[in-house]
């Protein structure tokens, strides 16, 4: 599996592509050998970014798809990198190292765009994925490095460090605006906000555009004649003013008079005759330009910074790799999947993780809601909390509440002794509510309670006890069949449905039953003491044959008889449960049965090319030709019937 | 022999400290900061140890004669730079000090008389005192005369609009202020009671408290000078500026003076 990466050259500027073009352009580029893509979209470059187990053809594909998609007719390869150059390059790419001010943030906002969108049209997959984690958490913390953070490169943060060296607490200083515009004031104002300044002027020679932005900024309006008034304490100037004659014959007799105060003066237009006030000892002003070279000082040092970076992207290159080949490639938190559907929920459970918010797990039975359940907890910051996990159907209505709330001693019959409830036990963790739709309707009103105020009562105790706990429910009942007969509460039903994750059933995700099987297989050789390595063809087929009505957990018990029964190092169709054996090649309903038949003819197909391929010694070209198919078809066919593609 | 050993290592700990030092204001490292710190404190320790072993192998202070003076001079000098500057989590300064320390103590430990003989004059208590608190007085004019250098080097970057090499590496204008008037102020004060001192001992040594000696007149000159800026600061709010030039003009008075009399003048005040 190799990463490549492209760089194209265009005239025009790709930025403005439409998100109908780009749609199009994925679903071409995903015709192709590529099996990941992600496509990043600068001024007038185009990177794709490609996972192929072989990189014949993507070049040719990826021209013609850009070309096609994008109506462009003159576009070329400005620049491939392989492996190891296409992580180099990702890696500087995502920490800004190519932006005009080196490290900017605003490429990584545009990767995470872009990686939305490619998600959005289904590119992407587990390696791109990773890769984009990885490349963000790099990213990130990069732009925590004090290096970074010492070799500032915007201009609020400038005017901020050459105030602090005039000063050395700024937090006292009044802030003057000479400007017009609010886009060019708000965020100074929020950078002097964060360093803890905050009285803000604004002096605007027409009053009341002045006055209109000062509401809106929080700012304070000045006119020429309150200048004497306003300007009797330290004050930051920050003259934005084009033509700042009228303003400057206000200012400085002021400055002149209130020698006891600092004014720093920052000035953005500066007339080639100006030659500052350096007669007033305590007035100093900076202009624009010399900020401006105080920026490109520091983003010479950033360069010579990013240029010792190499080290550290070779670490990340590393860990990349050993996550690629090791086993875990598939699994997230115990969930095992190389489905795209899943990855996209990996996704959202990441990103939801972090956030208290409400998740509602569908699904049918055994497609793994808890492990999701267990995967959200593990990647909030709840993480060391509990997880607690309640079956709400298994236990009987009538002590559900005793469980769910707690009662104190002595508030019923048995009650010997204060028992806490799974809510209250928790607190500072995550609940797992199992089987929502089963809670009878006393139940759901307290529920209600306690998502909507966060706090309990035990069962005898009138006081509320406050709760901090994350609830995540999960259901295999359709809850708005369940709300259209009256079982279930609506309000609630929005309470916990705040998010809600999908979980295909795994006939869904016929690509991860192999997957699955072999993760069984190594994790019950395990429990077992067995050396189970391979299946047989037949079991195979009998594995992706069958309807699985229990899904993953249905596959989890028939690997586990399936490893114990084993006499040999593989399994045999005879180690199958006798409902699955017949599924070896003749499925039991006419509807599986074309379904089978069908599989059956492409098998045919497939073991054609492949002989053909080996014939040919995987010269595709060829292949196609005898075929009398396009190569991009080929590429799909074997792709499709996951042929490899080594050559001899 | 220790004190011998001792005598060599002194100045070359403080070469060390700033070379560290001197690394640190460069390339700002981490690392260079920690080992100028360690090492400038190990240079201070060391030059204690070499004052007491000298006064346990003399019997008096250090103060017989020029050099054992400049020394004890110079140990007054780090010690106020340690605590008024590097104690308050600034190092770029460090680099200034410890080399002028390196120098002098150099100077010192070479043409320094250990059995030098105790003036008979200096056996007075009184005097003894005074010439102490006159040492701490100078040397503190001298952490202030390297502020105020400081502080013109970035005001005027500043002010000239070219930020650039000191704007990286000094601390901030108003810090320098402070460290500045507050070594003119602590100088002040040690001199102020140092001349008060002596003209006590003037008193029982020439039966005078006053003479019209020219060392007496440029040091209550330099007095002056130092007088002003801190009249300036406090009753008429002067701006770091003016405090940095009267403080390196007072400085420079006190060693041209201090020279030229030497060199020119033999009067009542000296000791040989």
């Amino acid at each position: 599996m190799n990463l490549i990466a492209f760089t194209l050259k265009n005239r025009k500027s790709f930025s403005d592509s439409n998100s109908e073009l780009i749609a199009n352009l994925y679903e071409r580029l995903r015709k192709g050998p590529a099996e990941e893509v992600l496509v990043i979209r600068h001024d007038k470059l185009l990177d794709i970014f490609a996972i192929c187990p072989n990189d014949a053809d993507l070049e040719q594909h990826i021209i013609e798809s850009v070309r096609e998609a994008l109506n462009i007719s003159k576009i070329n390869i400005e620049k491939k990198y392989l492996r190891n150059e296409a992580l180099h390059y990702f890696f500087n790419l995502i920490s800004g190292k190519y932006e005009k001010l080196i490290g900017e943030t605003a490429i990584l906002i545009k990767i995470k765009e872009e990686f939305n969108l490619a998600m959005d049209f289904d590119a992407t997959g587990p390696i791109i994925t990773r890769l984009y984690r990885q490349g963000i958490e790099f990213s990130q913390e990069l732009n925590q490095s004090p290096e970074l953070k010492k070799y500032f490169i915007t201009r609020r943060e400038a005017v901020i460090d050459i105030s602090r060296k005039i000063s050395e607490n700024i937090g006292h200083f009044q802030v003057l605006f000479l400007a017009q515009e609010k886009e060019k004031i708000e965020p100074f104002i929020q950078a002097f906000k964060s360093s803890s300044l905050d009285k803000f002027l604004i002096f605007a020679p027409k009053f009341i555009t002045g006055y209109e932005i000062s509401s809106e900024l929080g700012c304070t309006p000045v006119e020429s004649d309150q200048l004497q008034h306003y300007l009797s304490s330290d004050t930051i100037i920050i003259d934005m003013e084009k033509n700042p004659r009228q303003i400057r014959r206000f200012l400085f007799p002021v400055i002149k008079k209130n020698r006891d105060n600092l004014y720093i003066y920052f000035k953005y237009y500066v007339h080639p005759t100006f030659n500052g006030d350096a007669k007033l000892p305590n007035l100093f002003i900076q202009t624009i330009d010399q900020i401006d070279d105080l920026i490109e000082l520091h983003v010479q040092k950033r360069k010579e910074f990013f240029a010792t970076l190499n080290k550290s992207i070779d670490k990340e290159i590393q860990k990349f790799y050993t996550w690629l080949y090791s086993d875990d490639r598939y699994i997230f938190n115990g969930i095992v999947s190389r489905d795209r559907s899943m990855q996209k929920t990996f996704e959202l459970i990441r990103r939801i993780a972090s956030s208290n918010i409400n998740v509602l797990i569908s699904g049918a039975t055994g497609t793994g809601k808890e492990l999701v359940a267990q995967a959200i907890h593990q990647n909030s910051s709840r993480n060391k909390g509990r997880f607690i996990a309640v079956n709400c159907s298994a236990i009987p209505e009538t002590l559900l509440e005793a469980e769910l709330f707690g009662y104190e001693k002595g508030s019923f019959t048995g009650a010997v002794q204060m028992k806490k409830g799974l809510v209250e036990l928790a607190s500072g963790g995550t609940l797992f509510l199992d089987e929502i739709g089963d809670i009878p309707h006393l139940i759901q009103i307290k529920l209600l309670r306690v998502l909507h105020e966060r706090e309990i009562m035990r069962i005898g105790n009138p006081n509320p006890i406050k709760v901090d706990v994350r609830i995540i429910a999960a259901t295999n009942h359709n809850l708005e069949n369940l709300i259209e007969q009256g079982k279930f509460r609506l309000d609630l039903y929005y309470r916990v449905n705040t998010v809600q994750i999908h979980l295909p059933p795994l006939t869904q995700r016929s690509s991860d039953i192999i997957l699955l099987t072999q993760y069984f297989i190594d994790k019950f050789n395990k429990l077992h003491g067995k050396t189970v390595n391979s299946i047989s063809r037949e079991v195979k087929n009998c594995l992706l044959n069958y309807s699985w009505p229990g899904n993953i957990r249905e596959l989890e018990n028939i690997i586990e008889r399936a490893v114990a029964v084993a006499l040999v190092n593989q399994i045999t169709l005879t180690d199958l449960p006798a409902r699955l054996q017949k599924y070896r090649s003749k499925p039991a309903t006419s509807q599986e049965q074309s379904k089978t038949r069908a599989s059956s003819l492409k098998e045919k197909e497939a073991a054609y090319i492949q002989e053909l391929l080996q014939q040919e010694n995987m010269n595709y070209s060829k292949v196609a030709q005898l075929l009398g198919i396009g190569r991009t078809t080929l590429w799909r066919k074997m792709k499709e019937y996951d042929i490899t593609t080594q050559r001899k | 022999m220790v004190l011998w050993l001792i005598k060599i290592v002194s100045p070359l700990s403080y070469l060390v400290s700033s070379y560290f030092y001197l690394r640190y204001f460069i390339n700002r490292g981490e690392s260079d900061k920690t080992w100028a710190k360690i090492t400038d404190t190990m240079a201070i320790l060391l030059h204690g140890l070499l004052l007491i072993l000298l006064s346990l192998h003399t019997g008096h202070l250090p103060l017989a004669e020029p050099f054992q003076a400049l020394t004890t001079f110079m140990f007054f000098f780090a010690t106020l730079n340690k605590l008024l500057i590097v104690n308050k989590k600034e190092y770029s300064l460090g680099v200034f000090h410890s080399f002028i320390l390196f120098i002098f103590q150099l100077i010192s430990m070479l043409f320094i008389e250990v059995h030098a003989p105790l003036p008979d004059i200096l056996k007075n208590i009184f005097f003894e005192v005074h010439v102490i608190f006159n040492l701490v007085g100078y040397a503190s004019f001298s952490s202030a005369f390297l502020t105020g250098i400081m502080y013109v080097l970035l005001f005027h970057e500043i002010k000239g609009r070219k930020l650039g090499y000191f704007y990286d590496r000094l601390p901030s204008l108003g810090y320098l202020e402070k460290l500045n008037f507050r070594a003119i102020l602590i100088g002040f004060i040690f001199n102020t009671i140092g001349i008060v001192l002596g003209a006590c001992t003037g008193k029982t040594a020439w039966g005078t408290y006053w003479a019209w000696d020219p060392k007496l007149i440029a040091v209550v000159i330099a007095w002056i000078t130092y007088a002003m800026a801190i009249i300036g600061k406090i009753n008429f709010h002067w701006k770091g500026k003016r405090l940095a030039y009267l403080s390196m003009i007072g400085f420079t008075w006190i060693i041209f003076s201090m020279l030229i009399i030497n060199v020119y003048f033999s009067k009542i005040h000296s000791f040989n």
